[in-house]
């Protein structure tokens, strides 16, 4: 059989590896196969395809080292950093609450690890997003050795776009192979010289390595040129993307209302405006849109997602669940899954259907604080009060800096009119919910020390617990109690 | 040689008090840096005294304690500072040491006024009053605070008395107390409310009303008397009236407050709208997930709707909490009945009876055994049942479905 022939049908199988290897033996036996070259460029790059849509979450330094963003106290609403002052009371957690359309996707996740596990360039996600550009970048540049397909010093970027197919296969492999963006940028240049006829396609590219380098400004001006010249769905979420990077929620929207109105049944695009309305917190807007995602595709796992939990938080359980439901018929199985559903059968008081779905999630989480932490609760809701404690411990055995563990063990402390233990419970929650929205452990201390008599701890305490959450009710009137206290000399 | 004109060392003190007066903070603390740093290195008593008191108004007591405690080295006569270091060290919790201070103060005010021994500070005492009413030293809680009183009356005292009486649980006293300060300030929305509520714990609803009637006319937004009043107008069966009084609270006081969700949903359940009631009880849960009656209060609704396994867990939930109750056992005697189990369910009415011998149980315990054909065992506890029903009302129509019950189960007995 021709190793030619078989190579290609390996490609369409999307067998890359075995398809490259066959190139690859192709190429030893004749340097100058220009074929073979290409079909194991694109098995490469096929390799490595990854969604470039998804949407990108900004790591501790991205937000640290930004400078992106226009201005730095925005208006409310046109922000997706989060304010202090928006909090949305105990309902509903919104910062420290997980998007669940990325931690519902326990599957492909796995899938992603394997793989990376597999090859040689990882494509793991690291915490950092344009980290994760760099990184894949240096972990490419000991293959790079090993094939050096492209051998561009002997290939100019100028020679390579002279062949415009050629040129196309080329930059994608130096965009996902090689992670090299700079030379992808020279090829894309050049190929803009040459041709006209679909210098939208070069445009768009071009546009993703401004991206990848961080030049966002430039990006942006490349990828509009693109899509003012042909509007393809790709380009459209690509500039959302470097708008939200920019901290443009609003341009962002715009840029993919105006391509709604040209495809009003694109799910890829109704899905992020669905997300950009949820990253400047209009959950409402949100919500309906997410809605409209899963009319449009009943199997939309993100969609689905997102709706149950924001009908859990709305106070409809029973809804919630019947979306999770649908999760699991469809096979996304995970032990966040199995919590949701436990949680939302606890708050349809379905107590005992509650503690089979959690006891499900434990299996598949190998022991995780946060569900043995859910499990308390439903213990609680049981009246069982050593069971809670004892869970809460286990929680704490596997996390010893599981803040909301001991935040619940401090109440419990308080049930036995344990105050001293109670008060070790809490302020090591307070070292330990530092970074987080976590306003509870603040506030119970304060009313413990209130109890005890020391005025000024809890005064301390409950200014703290004022700042992370200023629309606690209670916590307002205990200031202000205390602070009157103070006054009354 | 020019000598330097003669600075006097108080010549700040106007400025600081001035801008003190009108807690025009910031600027009073400038002025105070400045007349300590020009006079005497800090060694200054006035400007230490008030930015003492400005740090503690800031709600750093620690600072303003050491402040005050300076002022009392340079001027050990001043009461004044003492009493504000004992002060300071109340709020730090630190009781014991305050009542050392406050004692020393008194002492000094002996001295100073020896001429006249009974003008002491009423603020020493009241101030001990609270030192020893944290310290649970009840007994001499109470003498302070009626020396204090005995000087001169305030509402504050009044209110740390009639506290202290009620965490003894002696409410007739606290309620004496309450009167005889109203009697020194009658507009007191506060004092109104606690009179109110002691008299709510004294079972006189009727005068309880009115109280917090008057509370609540100088006061409309009083989160405690608007619960307090909506419960007994709910006791009274105006559900709609009730619900009303809620409306305020929960919108403007107290949204997180549980016992206010658990009273509004009971007032939906007395009105027959039991989705509602539920959603109601499941937030106040949700809000205070260790208050046993709101447990028992959802059982009993899910009883009503006929969820009897939803109602024993809810039930069973509430027993854990507070294992003494003998409705709750009567409940789940219900639910167990329906869920088919009437080995536990005879067992959870036994054990209502034998904490409680209420006629209701005794009535659904005739009931249930009837449903399992002990008929002889139904008739002995239907009879239990006339007899601690013959000093109810049987006009009344809070009793009437119950005895309708009782009559038509005494005939199908009879027939049988």
């Amino acid at each position: 059989m021709d190793p030619f022939w078989l190579a290609l049908s390996h490609f369409k199988r999307r067998d890359y590896e075995r398809c490259a290897s066959l190139c690859e033996g192709l190429l030893k036996q004749q340097p100058g196969d220009q074929a073979a070259l290409l079909l194991q460029c694109r098995a490469r790059t096929g390799q490595n395809v990854e969604d470039d849509t998804e949407l990108e979450e900004e790591g501790v330094a991205d937000l640290m080292l930004d400078e992106n963003a226009v201005s730095t106290k925005p208006r409310p609403g046109t922000s997706t950093r989060p304010t202090t002052s928006s909090a949305g009371g105990v309902d509903r957690p919104v910062s420290g609450y997980l998007r669940p359309g990325t931690a519902s996707r326990p599957i492909t996740a796995k899938a992603d690890v394997a793989a990376a596990l597999a090859r040689p360039t990882s494509t793991a996600r690291p915490i950092t997003s344009l980290g994760r550009e760099l990184r894949l970048g240096t972990a490419s540049g000991a293959s790079q050795a090993l094939d050096g397909l492209f051998n561009r010093g002997r290939v100019d970027a100028t020679t390579m776009a002279k062949n415009q197919a050629a040129a196309k296969v080329g930059c994608d492999y130096l965009l996902r192979h090689e992670r090299n963006p700079t030379a992808a940028l020279d090829l894309c240049t050049a190929a803009l010289l040459e041709e006209t006829r679909t210098s939208w396609w070069w445009k768009y590219r071009q546009g993703r390595c401004y991206y990848q380098l961080g030049l966002y400004r430039d990006a942006e001006n490349a990828l509009s040129a693109s899509i003012r010249e042909q509007r393809m769905v790709p380009a459209v979420l690509e500039l959302a993307k470097v708008y939200l990077r920019l901290d443009q929620p609003t341009a962002a929207l715009a840029v993919l209302h105006a391509a709604l109105a040209e495809s009003p049944d694109n799910v890829r695009l109704t899905m992020w405006v669905a997300r950009v309305h949820e990253l400047v917190r209009s959950v409402e807007l949100s919500v309906g849109t997410y809605k409209k995602v899963v009319e449009l595709d009943a199997s939309h796992v993100e969609g689905l997602a997102c709706l149950a939990a924001s009908n859990f938080y709305a106070g409809y359980p029973e809804i919630g669940l019947r979306f999770y439901r649908r999760l699991l018929q469809m096979g996304v199985a995970g032990p966040e899954i199995w919590t949701d559903v436990g949680l939302c059968c606890f708050y349809s008081s379905q107590f005992d259907m509650a503690l089979g779905c959690l006891t499900r999630a434990l299996q598949l989480a190998d022991d995780n604080p946060d569900v043995w932490y859910n499990i308390g609760h439903v213990a609680i809701g049981l009246g069982d009060k050593d069971f809670a404690s004892q869970a809460f411990n286990i929680a704490l055995s596997l996390d010893n800096t599981h803040a909301e563990s001991l935040t619940n063990l401090g109440v419990l402390a308080i049930r036995d009119h344990d105050a001293a233990s109670a008060l070790a419970c809490f302020a090591s929650a307070q070292n330990h919910a530092a970074d987080s929205s976590l306003f509870q452990p603040f506030f119970n201390g304060a009313l413990v020390a209130r109890k005890l008599g020391n005025l000024k701890d809890a005064c301390t305490l409950v200014s703290k617990s004022c700042e992370i959450n200023a629309d606690h009710p209670d916590s307002n009137d205990l200031k202000k109690e205390l602070l009157r206290i103070f006054h009354i000399t | 040689m020019a000598r330097a004109a003669y600075k006097p060392p108080e010549r700040h003190n106007f400025l600081i008090a001035r801008y003190f007066a009108r807690q025009e903070f910031d600027e009073c603390l400038e002025v105070v840096e400045t007349a300590l740093e020009e006079e005497s290195g800090g060694l200054n008593e006035y400007p230490l005294t008030v930015k003492a008191m400005i740090l503690r108004q800031q709600g750093r007591i620690q600072e303003s304690l050491q402040l005050f405690q300076a002022a009392t080295c340079l001027n050990p006569g001043n009461i004044a500072n003492l009493k504000q270091v004992g002060h300071s060290l109340y709020l730090l919790g630190k009781h014991k040491a305050a009542l050392d201070v406050y004692g020393e103060a008194s002492d000094v005010v002996v001295v100073a006024n020896s001429a006249a021994r009974s003008e002491v500070d009423w603020e020493i005492h009241h101030n001990s009053g609270l030192c020893h009413a944290h310290l649970k030293q009840y007994e001499e809680a109470i003498a302070c605070f009626t020396r204090a009183n005995a000087i001169c009356r305030h509402d504050d005292t009044f209110l740390q008395l009639g506290k202290v009486y009620q965490q003894q649980d002696r409410h007739a006293d606290a309620l004496r107390v309450y009167q005889d300060a109203l009697d020194f300030s009658p507009e007191n929305p506060e004092l109104l409310c606690m009179v109110g509520l002691t008299y709510l714990r004294l079972d006189d609803h009727q005068r309880a009303f009115d109280y917090l009637g008057n509370a609540l006319a100088f006061d409309p937004k009083n989160a405690k008397a608007i619960l307090a009043a909506g419960s007994i107008i709910q006791d009274n069966g105006e559900m709609d009236v009730a619900l009303h009084k809620y409306r305020v609270a929960a919108a403007t006081q107290a949204p997180h407050s549980p016992q206010l969700w658990n009273n509004i949903g009971m007032a939906l359940f007395g009105k027959g709208k039991r989705v509602a009631a539920v959603s109601c009880l499941k937030r106040a849960l949700y809000l205070d997930p260790f208050e046993w009656i709101i447990a028992y209060n959802l059982g009993l609704v899910h009883l009503h709707t006929a969820q009897f396994a939803s109602a024993f867990h809810h039930l069973s939930a509430s027993i854990n909490l507070k294992p003494d109750y003998a409705a709750t056992f009567m409940c789940l005697g219900i639910a167990l009945a329906n869920l088919d189990d009437p080995g536990n369910a005879v067992d959870a009415f036994k054990k209502s009876l034998s904490l409680e011998d209420a006629h209701l149980t005794r009535l659904n315990f005739a009931l249930v055994l009837f449903n399992q054909g002990r008929h002889s065992d139904a008739k002995s506890h239907l009879d239990a049942f006339t007899k601690l029903a013959s000093a109810l009302d049987a006009t009344d129509d809070l009793h009437a479905d119950t005895f309708d019950r009782a009559t038509v189960l005494d005939s199908m007995l009879s027939s049988s």
